[in-house]
């Protein structure tokens, strides 16, 4: 079929027509981020930019291109590409606009990079597939904007690292599977940018005339042996890569990383999957536990059991490209830990930390987040680290306890990430209330406690201790400041006519929405908008003090109303919700960490046995649970019986 | 080769049933003489699939478009039945047999047909932005704007400075691509390896040569193919025309049209629950 000027003008005007629709919904989809998502609203404003420069660049090739062949072939280039910037937006930034992935986590993933010294890359984080983990990284102005570079006219903005993570709901944010997010993913960009496949010099473990002989899946038509050995050379590239991060994620997590990428591997079925860019998981388990060895602690050793157990010391397939490659890897690991040993980054050496790890998982355990500074039995005290509570975390969880383990570890994730920011800012501990030690004092009989009897509970042992996590003051007077968090339940415009709390189909979250800011991020609360926040201290109360939530009184003076809610009973276990109302005429900006409210303990006349919780464990604000009040059932019966005829 | 006859009368020759070897070939199922089994892809099978080749079984299952598949698993013989229309028949392909590996490739000075479209089996979600799409999306216009270029010097037009620099970026690449062919074709002992990005870009370049033009897969060809169309792309930067311009506009024309197949998708994704 002979080239037409009328394909060709067709062509060019379905490119001008992708090109309107990018533009305005680059507008759409930036407008409502918050200015505190800088890197998502900056990506958005490079794809933002492309729009423009298509139409120049396809008006430009039109003009310079009389022959509609050539028209054609080159508008059919523009087209591809615009589409497939469209598809990258959809993937990548699209998904920024709902604050269900909070900025914390990316918070945590910069934090990697900067310790791996890929500060210059910008994050953006979103939900994906629940079976896959994707990350993309690069030059993401060269990605939007290569084929333009040398058109005339065309002004490609400067090079702009990035590294776009799509991560699964359950696993994204789950702390028991950070060495996968921030060990494996974080790691294939330290990989490319290290040259770390160079490093371990694939190419001369690589029997190339052996490979040429061996029929592998990429070998295409008709595959010569030039073919063959081309195709199976690139899936040993890009094993290697998966196995450098592998490795990598070992380096900085220690245990908790095989436990974490075996059972994901397990959950999608990657175990005994093989992929052209993806070794099956069978080996890679096995490589990381040779490397791993026995771990001498008996009860740590328990977290990579299960995967000792299933995996089987030999492998073998029958295909003879992939036993071709398992024999590189499996002959050459030293290298595999070398090349990443060479990255900037500490290795985790968890041998030295057991006793940490045990204290933190026993806390797990007891429905308590951990300590950010652990008393050691010699009684020294040690901060913690996100390794520690990741490992923790499979402990408690392999030894079976039935506490919410991963909320509890996120918010000791949180608290110690707080704790950093606090003390490299200029902010003091004290850490002499992180001591247990018995008290002499004589415990209080009845009444409200002042801060030395205060003081005598947050260094109790067993079961009469109060426990602050984190703990950033000390007592004052007959209180203890209490401090925002960074978790809210906001309300949000809605459609519903009206709200009936009893009724089972009425789900609060029909008019609320939970967020999450990150600790550089403020919250503004509105004249009379009422929300709820939280408590930045987790609290365990003991059977036999109750307390009371007041607001501070620098606060009550702006206009901030913080606690309605104000009884906490014995046993309590959790953050507090806190009921925030700005009373004044102006948006008040609060700050994640200020202290805005008093805890008021009293001791009760006798012990309180523990009672059946509405609100368990919580480690934020939780939305209303009164349509699962017992009497509610009976309220919607009577009237469901008055209704009746 | 002796005919095979079916039940209904249908005769089919050894080199038909050879089609089907070409067929599983393009789907990227290799072929082992003494196994039954074939390797699954990345073409999105997700059974593995299994071929006897005795003549009786498979011209028990011919289709009626005359090639004959004997395929277990019903979706490979669906995708079989519905994209054999596309191929180039067999008689422009040799059989070679090389040890227990039995494929085929395309004989040496075949003439391709000058009519018919060549098309790709989509191999899925392979390619975006950051992922190889870019490298590759670069190359596509690189070479569609090559190929202009060279037309236009082909016919005595001034070339202005974007068609200099793109058949001068587009002759260091097939040099480069040049590079690799030797790299492998020595078993690692000449040439240069490429990695990452620029990868995907040789790929795509060697397969044009070795694929669109039918040239031979010989290596020591395959890299003077690559050498000779990366001069013809300076010399027509230099506004002259080299010894044959339309055998290199037609390369730098397939190596577009390989690119839009390489990035091409489906486009729709249907299943019943």
């Amino acid at each position: 079929m002979a080239a037409s000027n009328v394909t060709a003008a067709e062509l060019r005007r379905a490119v001008f027509v992708r090109a309107n629709e990018l533009e305005e919904i680059c507008r759409r989809l930036r407008g409502p981020i918050s200015p505190h998502r800088q890197d998502l609203r900056d990506a958005l404003e490079i794809a933002g930019q492309f729009p423009a420069a298509l139409r120049h660049v396809t008006e430009y090739e039109w003009q310079r291109n009389p022959n509609p062949a050539d028209r054609e072939l080159v508008l059919q280039q523009l087209l591809r590409h615009a589409i497939y910037v469209a598809d990258f937006i959809e993937e990548h930034l699209a998904h920024g606009t709902r604050r269900e992935l909070s900025e914390a986590l990316a918070d945590e993933i910069r934090r990697e990079l900067e310790s791996l010294g890929l500060s210059n890359y910008r994050v953006v984080i979103s939900h994906g597939q629940a079976n896959n983990f994707v990350t993309k990284y690069g030059d993401f102005s060269h990605a939007v904007f290569g084929p333009f570079a040398s058109t005339p006219g065309v002004v490609v903005p400067a090079v702009v690292k990035y590294a776009f993570f799509k991560m699964p709901r359950i696993e994204g944010a789950g702390v028991a599977w950070r060495p996968i997010l921030l060990g494996h993913e974080v790691a294939h960009i330290g990989v490319y940018d290290f040259g770390s496949v160079e490093t371990f010099d694939l190419q001369s473990k690589f029997d190339f005339a052996k490979a040429a002989g061996l029929p592998n899946p990429v070998g295409p038509v008709g595959s010569s042996a030039l073919d063959i050995a081309r195709g199976l050379y690139r899936i040993a590239e890009a094993w290697t890569t998966e196995l450098l991060c592998d490795a990598h994620a070992l380096y900085r997590y220690g245990p908790a990383a095989i436990a974490s990428l075996g059972e994901y591997f397990l959950t999608i079925g990657a175990m005994d999957a093989m992929s052209k860019t993806h070794p099956p998981g069978l080996l890679r388990i096995r490589l990381l536990l040779d490397h791993l060895g026995s771990i001498p602690d008996s009860r740590l050793a328990e977290v990579a059991k299960p995967l000792e157990e299933f995996t089987p010391t030999t492998i073998k397939y029958k295909q003879d490209w992939a036993n071709f490659l398992v024999e590189i890897f499996e002959s050459n690991r030293a290298e595999l830990w070398s090349a990443i040993e060479s990255f900037p980054t500490d290795e985790y050496l968890y041998d030295g930390r057991v006793d940490i790890i045990h204290q933190l998982a026993d806390r797990l355990g007891e429905g308590v987040p951990g300590d950010e500074v652990v008393q050691l039995p010699s009684g020294h005290l040690i901060a913690a680290t996100d390794p520690d509570v990741i490992n923790a975390t499979w402990l408690a969880r392999v030894e079976g306890n039935e506490t919410p383990i991963d909320s509890l570890a996120r918010k000791g994730i949180e608290s110690l990430e707080l704790m950093r920011r606090w003390t490299s800012n200029g902010g003091s501990v004290p850490l002499e209330l992180y001591e247990q030690k018995p008290s002499a004092k004589k415990q209080v009989a009845s009444g409200t406690l002042t801060q030395d009897a205060i003081t005598v509970r947050l260094q109790s042992l067993g079961k009469e201790r109060l426990v602050v996590r984190p703990l950033m003051q000390r007592p004052k007077g007959a209180a203890f400041d209490l401090r925002l968090g960074n978790r809210f339940i906001i309300f949000h415009r809605t459609s519903t006519a009206s709200f009936d709390p009893l009724s089972i189909k009425d789900d609060p979250r029909m008019l609320q929405v939970y967020t999450e800011l990150a600790w550089s991020e403020q919250f503004i609360l509105h004249p009379h908008e009422l929300v709820l926040g939280a408590t930045l201290e987790y609290l365990v109360l003991p059977d036999d003090l109750t307390a009371q939530v007041v607001t501070r009184s620098s606060y009550g003076r702006l206009g901030l109303l913080s606690a309605t809610a104000v009884q906490v009973h014995p046993n309590f276990h959790g953050c507090l919700t806190l009921e925030l109302v700005n009373l004044s005429t102006l948006p008040l900006a609060l700050t994640p960490g200020e202290r805005i409210a008093q805890l008021v303990l009293t001791k009760t006349a006798e012990a309180t046995p523990p009672g059946d919780e509405k609100y368990s464990y919580p480690t934020g604000p939780e939305f209303s649970r009164v349509r699962d009040d017992i009497e509610a059932r009976v309220l919607r019966a009577m009237r469901g019986a008055q209704a009746s005829p | 080769m002796s005919d095979v006859v079916t039940a209904s009368g249908q005769s089919f020759n050894q080199l038909e049933i050879d089609q089907s070897l070409e067929l599983l070939g393009h789907l990227g199922l290799a072929y082992a003489r003494d196994s039954d089994e074939f390797s699954r892809t990345e073409f999105g099978l997700s059974q593995p699939c299994y071929s006897r080749p005795n003549p009786e079984r498979v011209a028990s299952t011919a289709d009626q478009s005359g090639v004959l598949v004997d395929i277990h698993g019903s979706y490979a013989h669906y995708l079989i039945r519905n994209t054999h229309k596309a191929l180039t028949p067999l008689r422009y392909y040799e059989r070679v047999e090389e040890g227990y590996r039995t494929y085929v490739r395309p004989k040496q000075g075949a003439q391709l047909p000058t009519e018919g479209r060549r098309v790709a089996w989509s191999p899925g979600r392979e390619y975006d932005l950051l992922a190889g799409g870019a490298e590759l999306l670069d190359l596509g216009v690189l070479s569609a704007r090559s190929s202009a270029a060279a037309e236009r010097a082909k016919t005595g037009q001034d070339l202005d400075e974007l068609d200099r620099e793109s058949l001068t970026q587009l002759a260091t690449l097939l040099e480069s691509a040049a590079r690799a062919v030797e790299f492998f074709g020595t078993n690692g002992q000449g040439g240069f390896l490429p990695t990452g990005a620029l990868a995907a870009q040789l790929d795509v370049a060697i397969d044009t040569v070795a694929v669109e033009m039918g040239e031979a897969t010989d290596t020591t060809d395959l890299a003077k193919d690559l050498r000779d169309f990366a001069n013809d792309a300076i010399v027509f930067a230099s506004e002259k025309t080299p010894s044959d311009p339309d055998r290199a506009i037609t390369f730098f024309r397939g190596l577009s049209s390989s690119i839009l197949r390489e990035t091409g998708r489906i486009g729709e994704r249907t299943s019943s629950l």
